[in-house]
C-alpha cells in the first residue's frame, strides 16, 4: 500500500475511534464513582470539585447542573428491587422510610430528564404517612387513591430520590440500605 | 500478500492507539468543545449582574433533571476585573446556594443554614483579592458573609428554593428570582 493511503487510513480509524468512543461515554450516566444502595445510584463526586474527567464532560454535555455536596444527594433509579427495569406499563409502589434529611422529593422523569405534566414529583412536606413514619408512594398511569405519582405515557422511566440538606450527604456510602425506599412492581398492564 | 496484511495491521494499530488518545484528550476538552453547556445557555441569556430564574417545568428544556419542587435562578460571573457579590434571600423551607465553574464542576455549595437575617451574603473572589480584602480589613462586613475563593475565573451562581407544597412554589420563585449578584468594588 502507498504510504500515503496507509497515513490517511490511521487517521481516518483515529477519528472515527476517538469520535464514537467519547460520544458512547459522555452520554448517559457518569461510567466511574458509581455508589449503588439496592436500586438508587448516586455519584458522590459530581457535586464536588475533585469530580472525575469523565463525569465532568456529562455535566457540560447535557447542560445539567448538579446538586452540591453541600445541598443534599441525588439518587436515581431506572430498576425496580428486582432488577428489572422500569416501565411505564406497570405499577409501582416506593416504600419505606427515609434516610435523614431536611427535605426529600420523589420525581419521575422520562430517560432524557424531563417531566409530563403538572404532577410529577412529591414532596416530603405533602405526602401522607403510615402510623409508624414510613410513606408509600404509588406510580401508575392510572390516578389511585393515597400518595400517587403518575407515569408517563409510554417507554420507561427514571425514578429520583433527593434528599436535601442531609447529614449523610458528605458520605453517602453510610447511607444504612434499609433507610432506603424499596421499589416494588405490582400489576402490569 | 503478507505485506499488505502487515501494513494494515500497523495502519489498524497505530489508527486505535491514535484514537484512544483523540479519545482522552476530547473528554479533557470537553467543557471547552461542548455548545451546550450550563455556563453556554445561560451566561449568554444574562448581563452582568441580571439574575434569571429557570422553569424547570413543563417544557423540560432549560435544564435536564430538574426537580419540579424546586425553583432555581442563576446569575453568570466573571471575577477577572473584581469580586462577585451574591445576595440571595432565603425561603421558608429549604434554600441553598452553589457555585458552578464554566466547566460544568460545583466549586462550592451551602445551605440556608448559612443564612444571616433570612439571607445568604456571597462573595466569590480570587487568591489575589481575597488577600487584599483581609489586608483592607473590613472586619464588621466579613463576619455577615461567606468568602469563597474560587478556583475559576468565570461560571454562574445557582440558588435553588424548595417548594414543599405546589401551591408555594410561586413564593419560591418569586425568592429564587430575588437574588442579586453585584459587583462588590462598588
Amino acid at each position: 500500500m502507498p504510504a500515503i493511503l496507509c497515513i490517511l487510513a490511521t487517521f481516518a480509524i483515529a477519528a472515527l475511534v476517538g469520535v464514537t468512543t467519547v460520544d458512547w461515554a459522555t452520554s448517559g450516566r457518569p461510567p466511574l464513582g458509581a455508589l449503588s444502595i439496592g436500586p438508587w445510584v448516586t455519584w458522590p463526586a459530581l457535586g464536588g470539585r475533585d469530580v472525575d474527567p469523565y463525569a465532568r464532560a456529562i455535566t457540560v454535555r447535557s447542560g445539567a447542573l448538579p446538586l452540591g455536596t453541600g445541598e443534599g444527594i441525588e439518587f436515581l433509579a431506572s430498576r425496580d428491587d428486582a432488577g428489572q427495569p422500569l416501565h411505564v406499563s406497570c405499577n409501582y409502589t416506593v416504600s419505606g422510610s427515609m434516610p435523614a434529611a431536611r427535605a426529600w422529593t420523589l420525581t419521575v422523569y422520562d430517560p432524557s430528564g424531563g417531566t409530563q405534566g403538572e404532577r410529577a414529583g412529591l414532596t416530603s412536606a405533602e405526602v401522607l404517612r403510615r402510623p409508624d413514619g414510613a410513606v408509600d408512594i404509588t406510580l401508575s398511569r392510572r390516578a389511585l387513591p393515597g400518595n400517587w405519582l403518575p407515569l408517563p405515557p409510554s417507554g420507561r422511566f427514571i425514578l429520583a430520590l433527593r434528599l436535601y440538606d442531609s447529614p449523610q450527604s458528605a458520605d453517602p456510602a453510610a447511607i444504612e440500605p434499609a433507610t432506603m425506599p424499596r421499589i416494588v412492581r405490582g400489576d402490569c398492564s | 500478500m503478507t505485506r499488505v496484511a502487515g501494513s494494515l495491521a500497523i495502519v489498524l494499530a497505530a489508527g486505535l492507539v491514535l484514537g484512544g488518545i483523540t479519545h482522552l484528550a476530547m473528554v479533557l476538552a470537553m467543557p471547552m468543545l461542548a455548545g451546550n453547556t450550563a455556563f453556554h445557555r445561560h451566561a449568554a441569556a444574562l448581563s452582568p449582574g441580571e439574575t434569571r430564574l429557570l422553569v424547570a417545568q413543563q417544557d423540560g428544556n432549560d435544564v435536564p433533571f430538574a426537580d419540579p419542587a424546586v425553583a432555581m435562578a442563576v446569575c453568570a460571573f466573571d471575577i477577572t476585573e473584581g469580586p462577585l457579590r451574591v445576595e440571595a434571600p432565603m425561603p421558608e423551607g429549604f434554600g441553598s446556594l452553589s457555585v458552578h465553574g464554566r466547566d460544568g464542576t460545583v466549586l462550592y455549595s451551602v445551605t440556608d443554614r448559612t443564612a444571616v437575617n433570612g439571607v445568604v451574603t456571597l462573595v466569590v473572589m480570587t487568591r489575589q483579592q481575597h488577600d487584599e480584602a483581609l489586608a483592607a480589613g473590613r472586619s464588621d462586613e466579613a463576619s455577615q458573609e461567606l468568602r469563597f475563593v474560587s478556583p475559576r475565573l468565570q461560571g454562574l451562581v445557582v440558588v435553588r428554593a424548595l417548594a414543599p407544597y405546589p401551591s408555594s412554589l410561586p413564593e419560591a420563585r418569586e425568592r429564587a428570582a430575588a437574588m442579586e449578584c453585584m459587583s462588590a468594588n462598588d
